[in-house]
């Protein structure tokens, strides 16, 4: 595996898989649950890329060890180019300063008896930023950089709302300069006109900034604002990942193509191209084998259960891991295999 | 918010059990530090002409089998009652408060190092390692202090070891990891704040349980040496003159009372109290 990558890729997962044990007890034996199955990324400068996916599809366990939070069962995360995993201790340090995080929830990812200001404060102090002086001055402009003022460097947590605290927990990733931002959810735990806000600020924020943005989502209306390139997870699997705007124009994989399908259109007249997805995500103790995602699926064919597919792609790095679309893009014809015609009624207006 | 806070400062300015016991622990903190001044008499001056004289104006509580002023060697007693407790949990907090605080962030290996000679020195009965403790090392003020504390430390450590590890588990600990903090600033910036509430509440109680581990120590001859007053002692000395002087041991006894109601009231408010201040606005 090759660990020089073109130099405009400032993250890099190879082989990413974390595995989790679960319910082992005296009497019956644990579970091992791969929350994260061998996923590879690259991830460019300046880009934001979001990760979208239902829940339990491991976009968070991906996130985390992005971020250096959680180690890999194996495969390793590349952050220009060396791996987090063997760094030294000044490489982990700088690691640290350069890859923040935002939490999900704003409400238990901040300290409640520590002040605003102290917790802004806090990479500075860590990474030795400055002299105090400026340490204090650093700290009210990320507050009025956030939209906050000043003075709510005295506060505490709980005098803030939920959309301050995101804020607050912004200002605290932008502290330490960082060029990597991890952004678990960052809006989820908010009201609808508060996420707007801080979306927009996180926009601003990597504009100014050329931040390199890892955006966690299950909101694909969010994503396709927002996002300069989408990998959509299943199952711990990247089942499709592509630029932004072409994926929402011509979605291949079956999962995204549902996955779309449920955005809301404010167009009521335009055709709903797949049916919703169905029933719950297979549990991921007992995963179906081959494809995933062929019980759910309706254009499955007999092979999907036989064979995982392989993410793979043609042009304008348009990935997919389906068998049903071929390696150039072009679905492969319906003819051309024997599904149940059961399943074909529902696809024949959805494969074109 | 407004509304909130008024009634958080209603909740503390309302007398509440807590408040009371901590009026009981400072007014008794105050008759103990100003002992000399405020007492109607010297501790240790002998008045053989009024042995066992009954309360009257001249001596609120009486006087003893050897003519001693009751009230002035309770005053004094509750000075050495005092000490013997807040030593002994000081002691306790320092030693144990760090103890807890690494097992619970640490776990693992850690925690098994820390934590099972803790154990080990749990299961000893408290009064029999006390009095063990007491008879191989010479009786004083300042050893018996130590032994109390040496007792109790356990019970610090399981306390603190458990909030610890609860909130190690909070997103705010992963997020300072995120940032680059040292441990040693993740445990005493973020955890130890956020845990220290239940080992405070623990201490208070342990106040009052070393207040009568102290009178029971030295009641049995073993604490504090006379004729140096101390609650337990005037217990012992009193009770056998129980049947004649009840006044005796009744005044200590009230002491004793007290000071152990005082503390036990105010570890039982203290979260609110703790809780209410750290979220009053600068």
């Amino acid at each position: 595996m090759s660990s020089t990558p073109p130099d405009d890729i400032i993250l890099q997962a190879q082989g990413l898989t974390r595995q989790f044990r679960s319910g082992g007890s005296l009497i019956g034996g644990a579970h091992t649950v791969t929350a994260v199955d061998g996923i590879d990324l690259e991830i460019r400068r300046g880009q934001i890329f979001a990760v979208v996916g239902e829940s339990g599809s491991g976009k968070t366990t991906l996130g985390r060890m992005l971020a250096g939070l959680l180690q890999p069962t194996s495969g390793g995360v590349f952050y220009r180019g060396r791996d987090i995993a063997s760094l030294d201790r000044r490489g982990r340090a700088d690691f640290r300063r350069r890859m923040q995080i935002v939490f999900q929830d704003p409400y238990s990812s901040l300290d409640p008896r520590m002040r605003i200001g102290a917790q802004i404060r806090e990479p500075l102090d860590i990474h030795r930023i400055g002299t105090s002086a400026e340490r204090r001055k650093r700290v009210d402009e990320l507050l009025e950089r956030v939209g906050m003022a000043p003075s709510y460097a005295n506060a505490f947590p709980a005098e803030l709302s939920g959309g301050q605290r995101q804020r607050v927990g912004i200002a605290m990733a932008l502290a330490s300069s960082p060029e990597v931002i991890v952004a678990d959810e960052p809006t989820s735990a908010l009201d609808v006109s508060v996420q707007a806000q801080v979306l927009n600020l996180l926009a601003e924020l990597q504009r100014e900034n050329n931040l390199t943005i890892i955006f966690i989502t299950h909101d694909l209306g969010v994503v396709q604002h927002f996002s300069d390139r989408v990998a959509v997870m299943y199952l711990g699997r990247v089942v499709e990942e592509m630029d932004t705007a072409p994926l929402f124009a011509d979605p291949r994989h079956p999962y995204t193509r549902m996955l779309f399908s449920a955005i809301p259109d404010r167009d009521p007249s335009r055709a709903v191209p797949l049916q919703m997805p169905t029933g719950e995500p297979p549990s991921p103790l007992a995963p179906p084998p081959g494809c995933t995602f062929h019980p759910r699926c309706p254009v499955a064919l007999d092979a999907c259960s036989a064979v995982q597919p392989a993410l793979v792609g043609a042009g304008n790095r348009h990935l997919t891991a389906c068998i049903r679309v071929g390696p150039d893009g072009a679905r492969v014809p319906v003819a051309a295999a024997a599904p149940s015609p059961i399943r074909e009624a529902t696809l024949s207006g959805a494969l074109p | 918010m407004s509304m909130a806070a008024s009634s958080r400062l209603r909740a503390l300015s309302k007398p509440t059990p807590a408040a009371i016991g901590a009026a009981i622990v400072l007014l008794l903190a105050a008759l103990a530090v100003l002992a000399p001044y405020i007492s109607p008499y010297d501790s240790e001056s002998m008045d053989f002409n009024a042995v066992l004289s009954p309360p009257s104006l001249a001596h609120l509580f009486g006087t003893d089998n050897f003519g001693r002023d009751v009230l002035t060697r309770a005053l004094f007693g509750l000075r050495v009652s005092l000490i013997a407790a807040i030593g002994s949990v000081a002691a306790a907090m320092v030693v144990g408060v760090p103890l807890g605080l690494l097992a619970g962030y640490r776990r693992g290996f850690v925690d098994a190092v820390i934590m099972r000679p803790v154990d080990v020195i749990m299961a000893f009965p408290a009064i029999v390692l006390v009095v063990a403790l007491a008879g191989v090392f010479r009786q004083s003020l300042g050893l018996m202090t130590l032994a109390i504390g040496f007792v109790y430390f356990p019970i610090i450590v399981r306390v603190m070891r458990g909030a610890a590890i609860e909130v190690s588990d909070a997103l705010f600990v992963e997020g300072a990891r995120a940032r680059g903090a040292s441990r040693v600033r993740i445990m005493a910036r973020h955890v130890l704040p956020n845990a220290i509430t239940p080992v405070l509440v623990q201490a208070s109680a342990l106040m009052g349980v070393a207040i009568l581990m102290e009178a029971a120590i030295s009641f049995i001859g073993l604490g504090v040496q006379p004729p140096t007053p101390s609650l337990g002692l005037m217990l012992s000395d009193g009770r056998s003159y129980m049947g004649d002087a009840p006044w005796l041991v009744i005044c200590p006894g009230l002491g004793i009372l007290v000071a152990v109601l005082g503390f036990n009231l105010m570890g039982d408010g203290l979260p609110r109290l703790l809780d209410a201040a750290n979220r009053r606005r600068k």
